[in-house]
């Protein structure tokens, strides 16, 4: 079968949410054209706003995407969506599993309240990557991302379980009260990283945050290769290459769990 | 019939509906791994008395284990799901969690799960770090060389246990001879185990027994000794009679093991002394898998 592929030709400048495109069931892909969605004040048929061909529903390709489409991927269930071009605010949000493929740059509180599935955003993100969703308290439950450039500020807030890479830097007052997971950072950390992390896992580069943890044994490092070698084989790169890592474990103030890897 | 010259009687392996699982124990060398999976697979041939058989499957080198480093995998077969989960953690908690260097991971796909270090994990006493890694859990428990890497589940599958044959012939030095052939090639095939000590039996067992407290007893058709005062099933010139029993994740897994194995002891020099190949089976009312050794071979 054939991805069902959206071809956006929204000429003007509004917010049109995507909420829809997780939920749709059908391989009809008339009925498709004909669902009706919000954009504005006013209702669209989908056809109105997109050349729609394929007929897989598991399988969708936004085409000429842009910020102005939001909340793409928002509850999204084993579903592949492959987007072509920048994504608007809240890419993945409350994600339960699946995956999300971007070509292009995504926008403010991506992978926000996600639960599972993987995301790769071949870009940047912006501010609030993996922030706390409305009404809930951790940014992220579980789940792979792949960010392949830089991450903006305040992301990846209690962060609970699961994977993160970043590629290049990430903003300051990131990875704010860590609960758990492994994030792997390999390019700058801004001010205020980590503040108030209970446990979890840290990849990074940048050495210079070295000084707040404690400098620890790293005579096994199978954990390490192993994480090393699945992380590699996720994003299909060899991004982690260090095969002699210095460990550190424990924060000096206040003697949390928190492991560090400088690579 | 005959292949190559060697005799195959016109007789079946009666084999059973087993579970079985797979893992793989990892090192910093393929010394540690294997005192670990030796030790793992001990006392391990079979479910009469032993709870699980179990056996080395092959060699993993560091490029295809999950940690890149050299290991092996390990084939386990219970006939209950409650057996093979309970021999899995105690073989796992007391020969890989307490031999140096090593790591377990787990060696199948499905959806039937069952604990691997999911209570191996309270040996360290909180210290334990979980890892998820997509939908796979891993755990991290502190030890003294380090840490000791193991995975939270692994998937039990259906498959089969208790595929066999005889071989029959003038003495005990070919018939081991062909056995160490037969057991050697298909120690090199995949999805397979030979679970009794270099993967020959040499005492095959029939149901019952004159003493009502066992379930089983010797063979006493196959005894080359008890020729003259039994039922025996040799003839005159038979002086020693060795078994292979195959486990194996399915029927055309052993249906190969069978074959190859054969074929090799049909190629090789002992041939001359082996006389016939049979199979044990139980009258074909106890088994669920009949191994007919000549449509196996045609």
């Amino acid at each position: 079968m054939k991805p069902l592929v959206f071809k956006n030709k929204i000429k003007n400048r509004l917010i049109l949410d995507m909420s829809w495109l997780s939920s749709i069931d059908t391989f009809n892909v008339p009925e498709i054209k004909n669902m009706n969605i919000q954009m504005g004040n006013r209702s669209y048929k989908v056809s109105e706003l997109f050349q729609v061909t394929g007929e897989d529903c598991n399988n969708v390709k936004i085409l000429k995407s842009n910020p102005y489409l939001v909340n793409i991927g928002n509850n999204l269930k084993n579903k592949i969506i492959y987007i072509e071009g920048d994504a608007g605010i809240g890419l993945a949000k409350n994600m339960n599993s699946g995956t999300v493929i971007l070509k292009g740059n995504a926008s403010e509180a991506a992978c926000s309240g996600m639960k599972g599935g993987s995301v790769y955003i071949y870009g940047n993100a912006g501010n609030r990557l993996c922030c706390l969703p409305t009404g809930k308290n951790e940014g992220i439950l579980d789940g792979f991302i792949y960010v392949q450039k830089n991450v903006g500020s305040d992301s990846i807030t209690r962060m609970r379980r699961g994977n993160i890479v970043i590629g290049g830097n990430i903003g300051s007052n990131s990875c704010y009260e860590l609960i758990s997971g492994s994030i792997t950072i390999l390019g700058k950390i801004g001010k205020s990283f980590c503040v108030n992390a209970k446990r979890g896992t840290i990849f990074v580069k940048d050495s210079s945050i070295a000084k707040n943890y404690i400098k620890a044994s790293n005579t096994d490092l199978t954990f390490y290769n192993f994480y090393r070698i699945n992380i590699n084989k996720l994003i299909n790169k060899r991004i982690i290459n260090s095969k002699k890592p210095l460990r550190y474990f424990g924060t000096k103030k206040e003697r949390k769990l928190v492991e560090l890897f400088v690579i | 019939m005959k292949i190559n010259g060697l005799h195959i009687e016109n007789t079946f392996a009666e084999a059973f509906n087993m579970k079985a699982s797979r893992v793989i124990v990892t090192a910093d060398n393929i010394k540690w791994a294997k005192n670990a999976s030796i030790s793992f697979t001990g006392f391990a041939t079979s479910v009469i008395a032993c709870g699980v058989e179990a056996g080395i499957e092959k060699e993993i080198k560091k490029t295809e284990t999950p940690d890149g480093r050299p290991g092996y995998s390990i084939l386990l077969f219970s006939m209950s799901r409650s057996q093979l989960e309970k021999q899995l953690e105690t073989r796992a908690g007391q020969c890989i969690l307490t031999c140096p260097t090593t790591a377990l991971f787990s060696g199948l796909e499905g959806e039937d799960m069952i604990p691997l270090g999911k209570n191996l994990k309270y040996f360290g006493d909180g210290y334990q770090i979980s890892k998820k890694i997509g939908a796979r859990r891993f755990w991290r428990i502190p030890v003294m060389d380090g840490e000791f890497l193991c995975e939270e589940t692994t998937a039990r599958v259906p498959a089969i246990g208790g595929g066999n044959f005889l071989l029959l012939s003038k003495n005990r030095d070919s018939c081991l001879a062909a056995c160490e052939i037969a057991v050697d090639v298909m120690s090199k095939l995949d999805n397979v185990i030979t679970p009794f000590p270099g993967g020959v039996v040499r005492s095959g067992s029939k149901v019952g027994s004159k003493y009502k407290a066992l379930i089983a007893s010797t063979n006493d058709a196959f005894c080359p000794s008890l020729k003259g005062i039994t039922n025996s099933g040799l003839n005159k010139d038979v002086s020693s009679v060795m078994e292979i029993v195959i486990n194996g994740l399915t029927k055309e897994d052993i249906d190969k093991a069978i074959r190859e194995s054969l074929i090799a002891i049909s190629k090789s020099k002992y041939k001359k002394d082996i006389l016939s190949v049979s199979a044990g089976n139980y009258g074909g009312k106890l088994g669920q898998y009949h191994f007919h050794l000549r449509e196996i071979l045609k």
